[in-house]
């Protein structure tokens, strides 16, 4: 059986690029995105042997970034921050082009409400009912929301379809 | 179920296809379309919210993690990853084909977790049939191997590859056969619950994964004695 050590290297090894991506879009900047990550994996480090389950690596560490993320505001005052445009820019730009750029752009103009649910679906392949947990929500709350932001992201591609039609 | 609700859960959960949602679609082209609409999002969507990951940071965790918890000195190891990025950094070098154990550790682990392939165990393919997919990797398995349950071409991180399943003594028995991925010596290998090993090929690597009591080494061999690189 793994060490600590080894079991460690692993999940920072396999779980830093989603938790990166998290990080970023909770956080809008590449650098607290980073520091994100960093102080999830000390928290994960401290806690490693009451992960029985590493099935149950990825939801626990995401929750862990989640809960962090949240401290960062109640240490201090912060304002929440737009996301950092020119870094996702630089992303987008080699991807399929319009359709990506135009959901990119709508993702970012989502309320949090709408986003933070969609985020741990996609990133963290949470369930509705992890999301309800995690988020301290119902059920039918949570549905709610993953629904209404699918919506408006599939009118801004169609928007946009249409904008490139005319334009 | 009716088309609102059917619609209305596609909406919240594009993955879900439970009985009633079976039903409905076929019975209702209308709805099914519909429901390929939202899955063609949702993977537009994956490629939307893609953020690139300092390249080093993993090497940096560890590293800050290792500084942390000084009494562990075989945590030079994760330094020297550390120390590799800076100096592909600084140096511009690239390091030659040897996969980093750890990154691939990692690159197996990430598979494993992303895939669903499990085949019944009680299923069977043919000798020939297993060669085909193999050769298009560079491999031939000879029939010594035993029986195969099941074979796919994969791609392990940048690595093409095979990923078969056998039947081992407990269950099913993962054997992923990467013949780019090089690494210099054997490694235990975890993930999901299963343990298994890694191990060096005359080209590349196999791992073999299995439930707690399997014995993945006699699978190994089994594997190593069977296999021709082409």
């Amino acid at each position: 059986m793994w060490d600590k050590k080894s079991r460690f290297t692993v999940l920072v090894e396999a779980f830093s690029p989603d938790l990166y991506r998290y990080a970023f879009w909770l956080a809008g900047d590449k650098h607290t995105a980073e520091d994100l990550v960093q102080e999830t994996f000390t928290r994960a480090w401290r806690s490693l042997d009451g992960l029985r389950d590493e099935r149950a690596a990825k939801a626990w560490l995401m929750t862990t970034l989640r809960r962090e993320n949240a401290r960062r505001f109640s240490r201090k005052s912060l304002e929440r921050t737009d996301i950092d445009v020119d870094e996702l820019e630089a992303t987008t730009h080699n991807e399929n082009g319009l359709e990506v750029r135009a959901l990119n752009k709508a993702l970012r103009a989502l309320s949090r409400d709408y986003r933070d649910p969609l985020l741990l679906q996609i990133i963290g392949g949470f369930s509705v009912q992890d999301i309800a947990k995690e988020m301290n929500l119902t059920a039918g709350a949570v549905t709610t929301r993953l629904f209404r932001a699918r919506q408006k992201l599939r009118a801004a591609l169609s928007d946009d379809d249409c904008r490139e039609a005319s334009g | 179920m009716d088309c609102l609700t059917f619609r209305r859960t596609v909406l919240a959960d594009p993955r879900r296809a439970d009985g009633g949602m079976i039903d409905h679609v076929a019975k209702c082209g209308q709805c099914d379309d519909y429901r390929h609409e939202i899955q063609r999002l949702d993977s537009v969507l994956e490629s939307a919210i893609k953020v690139p990951m300092p390249e080093c940071l993993p090497a940096r965790i560890l590293v800050r993690q290792s500084n942390k918890s000084g009494r562990f000195s075989e945590w030079g190891l994760s330094a020297a990853l550390a120390a590799c990025c800076v100096i592909v950094v600084i140096i511009g070098l690239r390091i030659d084909s040897q996969e980093s154990p750890l990154r691939w550790q990692a690159a197996v682990q990430s598979y494993m977790n992303q895939t669903v392939f499990a085949p019944g165990i009680a299923s069977s393919v043919g000798h020939g049939e297993v060669n085909t997919v193999l050769t298009r990797v560079g491999v031939e398995l000879s029939p010594s191997v035993g029986e195969i349950a099941a074979v796919v071409p994969c791609v392990i991180g940048d690595h093409r590859g095979a990923h078969l399943i056998v039947s081992g003594k407990h269950g099913p028995v993962t054997v992923l056969i990467m013949p780019d991925a090089d690494i210099d010596k054997p490694l235990e290998f975890w993930t999901a619950g299963r343990s298994g090993v890694i191990a060096p090929c005359p080209r590349g690597s196999i791992a073999v994964l299995g439930g707690a009591n399997e014995p993945i080494d006699e699978i190994r061999q089994r594997f190593e004695r069977a296999i021709t690189f082409i």
